[in-house]
């Protein structure tokens, strides 16, 4: 009777073994910081996860699922990454940068493209009747900046600042705004003689007739995609592949990008540079 | 008035009964409303905790997606100081680890919440309730909130508290009412007829005006008694005699439903296993009923058995006016329909159509189809037998007579060949006589050829003259004998009905053998909407094969390479107001000259360059004996011909 039991018992667990294995899946962790309301950022992200599980499941025969992981700070959306809390990311550069500073590990596996460019435009602007020519006649002058952590509201236009012979003790007055169109309202309505934020938004300000003008240009990385540090070697070969194989739009209009070109961490150089010499700025 | 103890026990006790059972029933009814009520209340409770879950879970979403800690702090102040009753809450991030504890109750995210049975039965009266925070299919996250219940439970109490206690005032009150009608309408009157009957059971000596005088109620009561014991026995008597009725109906029904349903199984069985097709339709035409037989000939009629399925449809287009007719006719009737089926074999349906009495406000109709193309094959068949035997029975005739004059002719021939050895032998004498002329005296020589001279005039009397006049005689009997059949034999025309498209096809089959080496493309084309001709079909067979005939003949005699083509239509044409059918043969063969059109038709005229001429001239005079017409035309030689038959369509 005792052996009966004990097959029994065996035949159990063997088969519960095996099922468990039949159903097992992966689940990923995807870090993103609030650029906007959660739900929306969680509404707008969804179709380009579903597709994303849809062709990681095919190229890993296993059932993928992804779950979003908001962060309300760019600080937190870093620190989840680097502590292994998410699987991979979104992040603007200064966000990757940072990220690969504080966890080396951490691996670059795409980079968000347009027409196969890897670069994308960020700017100095002035009120449109404005008589600035360059960046060292602001000394005196009201700079906006955006973020504290965005790349081009605030590490990239700080390089340019100091390049240019200017520093914090020689503004009249600078702060942060938090959002690149604010930032590009306040220079349009004389709160401030110039501002940084990034080419779509000058766009989209113009278009409403904001009367503002390009007084410096620059140019920087896209957004990048990494994978924590000690995620599985076949999981991120096999989300590097799907994502430069994304051919989506529909997918990837959230990205407002048309699709992904291969990692190239050198192109966040520009970035570091901007981000080791942001203190200088302020001495 | 006394009323006595039994009386008035009666009437206590009844009166003591109905309370109690009212007060039963009252308290049974509070105790059903209370749980009613307390459940309703309860639903609204669970109802209002699982909304302000809901709520605080909605408002906190952005927060919770985010794990926003402060802001989460910062919205939970704002809610708390709405919803007062809550003691402690905890949301906790999708690992179930919390983000925020809060209260001096605080709940787990981890534990199930509680139902609002399990709080009012705690003493404190507190109830858990727990959400998962799930947003576009990811779970985020879960919530916990413990809501101190206590006063909506108070409420509760209270309200259930003052219920009963209206509900018993009210239902003493309704008892002390029913108390003083009962005494009033039961008790006193129950009463007043005891007490009659005891001076009755007692023979007290009673004076019917006395007790009417005594109490007009109770008179009225006495006679209304006595009414009601006499209309009870007759209810009783009527009611038997309803019984004695009913049972012998139902074992009536029962043996006609046993006898409808023997002639329904014996009606389906005969349905079943009749050869002919069986319909029954309404007064649109739809067909109700079919049996077995019908659906095997109409399939479609299986194929769709819970759709009405018009008769009507199951027919060519081309046969819906006959059958129009034939449907709207209100006494009995058959009709034969020639029909195709779908190997364009012919089939003739006999149709008997006889009205159905089943509903008197509604038309109905029994159809039986029966197939009766081999009866009209076999009578076919037998008219042409009859018709063959006709003939050879007048050429037998004819046959006779002529053999009888042959056979005197022939004696009168012998003897003419008697004649002629005479004359022979009369001759071959002259001729020796004259080749001895020399030698014999004149006188001899002259008597020798006058008795020659009276021999042959002997030979011409006796075995000449006359046999020649005998042979004229015979000849001219002859003669007479075919006069006299040919003025007494007239055409004869076996007229049947046949559909044009079958018929067609037989002619065709003729010339199959040239069809299948290539040589000739025959092709048929005949008007739809002409479904059957009556004519002479066999004579009009053997015109049109001989047509054909000439048409291949004359395709052969081309003498070039090019495929022959024959084209046979037929369709109906009005000449001269008279209705008829059309019937050209073309063909793309070696053509005639222009010059022979008008005389083909006459005796000993071809088409053919090796042919007698019987085929056109035979064809022609059937066709003019019919009364139709007859013509061919041709653009010339090696330009093909046309032959245009028209003939009137009879009536049958």
């Amino acid at each position: 009777m005792k052996l009966f039991n004990q097959t029994i018992t065996h035949s159990a667990l063997f088969f519960l073994a095996w099922t468990g294995q039949a159903v097992a899946e992966i689940n990923l962790n995807f870090g993103l910081y609030a650029s906007d309301k959660p739900t929306a950022v969680v509404a707008q992200f969804r179709p380009l996860l579903s597709e994303l599980e849809k062709r990681l499941s095919s190229a890993l025969e296993e059932k993928v699922m992804i779950h979003t992981r908001i962060s309300p700070s760019y600080e937190k959306a870093i620190g989840k990454l680097a502590n292994g809390e998410v699987d991979f990311a979104r992040f603007g550069p200064a966000s990757y940068v940072l990220a690969k500073e504080q966890r080396p590990g951490i691996t670059l596996i795409a980079m968000e493209s347009k027409k196969g460019k890897k670069m994308r435009s960020g700017y100095i602007i002035t009120h449109a009747e404005s008589p600035l020519k360059t960046l060292s006649e602001l000394k005196g002058k009201r700079f906006a900046f955006g973020s504290e952590q965005s790349t081009i509201g605030r590490y990239f236009a700080q390089l340019l600042l100091t390049e240019s012979g200017v520093q914090s003790a020689d503004l009249e007055k600078h702060a942060y705004l938090g959002r690149h169109d604010k930032v590009g309202e306040a220079v349009a309505n004389g709160s401030f003689d110039a501002g940084a934020l990034k080419s779509g938004t000058f766009k989209k300000l113009l278009k409403k007739g904001k009367k503002i003008r390009i007084l410096k240009e620059f140019r920087l990385a896209t957004k990048a995609w990494a994978v924590r540090d000690g995620l599985p070697q076949r999981v991120s070969a096999a989300m590097t592949t799907v994502l430069l194989g994304f051919d989506n739009p529909a997918s990837l209009k959230v990205l407002k990008k048309d699709g992904f070109v291969a990692a190239d961490d050198a192109a966040y150089d520009s970035v570091r540079k901007a981000i080791h010499n942001s203190g200088a700025f302020f001495n | 008035m006394r009323l006595s103890p039994r009386t008035w026990s009666v009437g206590t006790q009844t009166f003591l009964g109905m309370l109690v059972v009212s007060l039963l029933l009252s308290w049974l009814g509070t105790t059903l409303f209370s749980t009613m009520v307390y459940q309703i209340q309860q639903e609204h409770i669970a109802e209002d905790v699982d909304k302000r879950t809901a709520l605080f879970s909605t408002t906190l979403l952005d927060a919770l997606l985010s794990e926003d800690v402060p802001v989460l702090e910062t919205t939970l102040q704002g809610l708390t100081k709405i919803h007062t009753n809550l003691m402690g809450a905890e949301f906790c991030d999708y690992r179930n680890r919390p983000l925020l504890r809060w209260g001096s109750e605080v709940p787990s995210c981890l534990a199930e919440g509680d139902s609002v049975v399990e709080a009012l039965l705690s003493e404190q009266h507190i109830m858990t309730s727990r959400r998962e925070i799930i947003y576009q299919g990811e779970r985020f996250g879960a919530i916990a909130l413990r809501w101190n219940l206590k006063q909506p439970f108070a409420a509760l109490d209270a309200q259930i508290e003052q219920f009963f206690l209206i509900l018993i005032a009210a239902v003493l009150f309704l008892a002390l009412i029913l108390f003083v009608m009962v005494r009033w309408l039961v008790v006193f009157p129950i009463r007043k007829v005891d007490h009659f009957l005891t001076m009755v059971q007692t023979h007290e000596t009673m004076d019917q005006q006395g007790v009417l005088n005594s109490s007009q109620e109770l008179s009225n009561l006495y006679q209304g008694v006595l009414g009601l014991q006499q209309s009870m026995a007759d209810e009783a008597k009527l009611r038997e005699e309803r019984e004695q009725l009913l049972v012998s109906l139902e074992d009536k029904v029962a043996a006609r439903t046993s006898d409808l349903k023997r002639s329904n199984e014996q009606l389906s069985s005969i349905m079943e296993n009749m050869r002919d097709e069986l319909f029954v339709l309404n007064e649109q035409g739809e067909v109700l009923v079919s049996n077995p037989a019908a659906r095997r000939r109409f399939p479609s009629l299986a194929a769709q058995p819970q759709q009405a399925t018009h008769f009507r449809g199951l027919f060519a287009e081309n046969q819906a006016e006959q059958l129009e007719q034939l449907l709207a006719t209100t006494s009995p009737s058959i009709a034969t329909l020639l029909l195709l089926d779908k190997e364009r074999e012919k089939l003739f349906l006999e149709l008997s159509i006889s009205p159905l009495p089943i509903d008197p406000d509604h038309r109905h109709q029994l159809i039986l189809i029966r197939d009766v193309t081999e009866q009209h094959d076999l009578e076919e068949k037998e008219q042409m037998i009859a018709f063959q035997s006709g003939i050879a029975e007048i050429s037998a005739n004819i046959m006779h007579n002529i053999g009888n004059a042959l056979a005197g002719m022939g004696g009168h021939l012998i003897r003419l060949n008697g004649g002629k050895s005479k004359l022979k032998r009369i001759s071959d004498t002259l001729l020796q006589l004259s080749e001895k002329a020399d030698e014999l005296p004149v006188e001899k020589f002259s008597e020798l050829l006058k008795s020659s001279s009276a021999m042959v005039e002997s030979v011409r009397n006796g075995e000449l003259e006359q046999p020649i006049e005998k042979l004229e005689l015979g000849i001219n009997k002859i003669s007479r004998v075919i006069r006299l059949q040919k003025s007494n034999s007239r055409p004869i025309f076996q007229l049947s009905r046949f559909h044009p498209s079958v018929f067609l096809k037989e002619v065709t089959e003729v010339v199959e053998s040239a069809q299948k080496s290539g040589l000739i493309e025959v092709s048929i084309e005949v008007d739809d909407a002409l479904n059957e001709v009556y004519l002479p079909r066999n004579q009009l067979f053997q015109v049109l094969v001989s047509l054909l005939v000439n048409s291949v003949e004359a395709i052969k005699a081309r003498q070039d390479q090019q495929p022959g083509e024959i084209t046979l239509r037929l369709f109906s044409e009005l000449r001269a107001e008279r209705p008829g059918i059309t019937i050209t043969l073309q063909d793309n063969g070696v053509g005639v000259e222009k010059s022979r059109l008008p005389t083909l038709f006459s005796s000993s005229s071809t088409t053919k360059h090796q042919g007698e001429g019987a085929g056109l001239h035979a064809s022609g005079n059937f066709v003019l004996s019919f009364g139709g017409e007859i013509a061919l035309d041709s653009d010339g030689v090696g330009k093909g011909a046309t032959v245009n038959l028209w003939l009137p369509m009879k009536r049958k």
